[in-house]
């Protein structure tokens, strides 16, 4: 069992036959942030969305949590849906900070990466409002953060406040502490080879309207062979604003790396 | 085993507790129309989306196929999901013409019946024009024929075309008799 984390990952799945693809949600989030990518690509893969600790239906983590703790709960997470199975990752922005940690437990179970909602920010000035404003206002906070991660066009959208809706009326099953610890977490140093030893395929699909957008071509700079795509006048959660692009690209990135299974033909 | 379907329906679920809640899709859609449904409500409930014969990737039908049959098979599928529970059941269009029949053959295990997309047509006129476009155009007309569900508005939406392509990527398992 992963160390501070309070029991098993809640997760959901979809799709029955085809290789493995994980989903690891960004903060205020949880695994309903990829419906769309889960509805999709259930087609050909079998689709796992987790929920990392402290949101959505997961259980809490404790004060010393560390990224690697996050990164060998999801696995775990994967082995119980899917045991023995190795994995594509997709994270978006926390689960895009996630994925890399779990790629260095399992590197050879590690199939590719497709990171969104993603920079390259060594000091995470970031972290410290978000510890803040959890602190001051707990689980509420989720959401109106929820908008933030939302470009200002989709923040003003029906589908913009169903997400937000969703995600905050799970609250009851949510933790502030654990959400912190998990900022805490963040804030660790990362092994300075942390990015370049990534051998995975790796893609990063961000959003022109996302406040990490800049810091994106950072990060892709920093890992080998990594591919970028822009989804233009997409926000931090760029999965939610423009599903059928964001899917499309990955769907060529893993078409283009021998991912996709033999049999399907997708409309590209 | 439901009569006229040539194996069990394929389904999909979310949720691990709470009340059974059943979504059927309508023509020419599949069970992944309902995705907002099945993320929001299995924060309380049970949910189950299911692909009627011949859409998604269920099975084929056979030709005497009646309403009743595909109704016992979407039943067949709560079984397996959910042995012996009952069900809270919801259809869209065709959905909504399957899910009366449902409650017929279970009344008691039919907990209440929401149903969108649909009316009191005892002619169905429409169909004879389904029939026939689907006759001409084969298993290719589900995507156009996905924008007729939808408004004008709607129809110019990025997510409609979403929609619209998820559901014909899957017409290579999809039969159009």
């Amino acid at each position: 069992m992963a160390e501070h984390v309070e029991g098993p990952l809640y997760y959901e799945t979809m799709g029955r036959t085809g290789p493995v693809v994980a989903f690891v949600h960004p903060n205020p989030m949880d695994q309903s942030c990829w419906m769309f990518q889960m509805a999709h690509l259930s087609t050909w893969f079998r689709c796992i969305a987790i929920d990392i600790p402290g949101y959505g239906k997961s259980p809490k983590a404790t004060k010393g949590l560390t990224m690697p703790d996050i990164a060998q709960a999801c696995w775990e997470a994967i082995d119980d849906a899917f045991p023995g199975e190795s994995a594509i990752l997709a994270g978006c922005s926390t689960g895009s900070t996630i994925a890399p940690h779990m790629y260095h437990l399992r590197p050879e179970k590690t199939k590719a990466l497709v990171l969104c909602g993603t920079g390259y920010n060594p000091r995470k000035e970031f972290a410290h409002h978000r510890i803040k404003s959890y602190q001051d206002r707990g689980v509420d906070f989720r959401w109106d953060y929820t908008f933030q991660d939302f470009s200002a066009a989709f923040r003003t959208t029906p589908l913009g406040h169903y997400f937000a809706n969703m995600f905050a009326e799970r609250n009851v099953y949510a933790d502030a502490a654990s959400i912190i610890y998990q900022f805490e977490a963040m804030l660790l140093p990362e092994a300075a080879d942390h990015h370049s030893a990534i051998k995975a395929p790796t893609i990063i699909l961000s959003g022109s309207e996302d406040g990490a957008h800049l810091s994106a071509f950072a990060l892709k700079d920093r890992i080998p062979g990594c591919e970028m795509r822009v989804l233009g006048g997409a926000g931090h959660a760029c999965q939610i604003e423009q599903p059928g692009l964001f899917n499309r690209w990955m769907i060529e990135f893993l078409g283009k790396h021998g991912l996709m299974p033999a049999a399907a033909k997708p409309m590209m | 085993m439901a009569k006229n379907i040539e194996g069990p329906l394929y389904y999909e679920k979310m949720g691990r507790t709470g009340p059974v809640i059943a979504f059927i899709h309508p023509n020419p859609m599949d069970q992944s129309c309902w995705i907002f449904q099945m993320a929001h409500l299995s924060t309380w409930f049970r949910c189950m989306t299911i692909d009627i014969p011949g859409y998604g990737k269920s099975p084929k039908a056979k030709e005497g196929l009646s309403t009743i049959d595909i109704a016992e098979a979407c039943w067949e599928a709560i079984d397996e999901a959910y042995p012996g529970e009952p069900a809270i059941l919801v259809g869209c269009s065709t959905g909504s013409n399957i899910a009366p029949y449902m409650y017929h053959l279970r009344p008691d295990k039919t907990k209440a019946l929401v149903l969108s997309g649909t009316g009191y047509s005892p002619g169905k006129e429409f169909a004879t024009a389904r029939i026939k476009d689907y006759q001409t155009k084969g298993a290719a007309y589900r995507w156009e024929y996905t924008f007729q569900d939808f408004s004008p508005y709607f129809r110019t939406t990025p997510l409609a075309h979403y929609f619209a392509n998820l559901f014909c990527e899957r017409n290579d398992f999809a039969d159009v008799n």
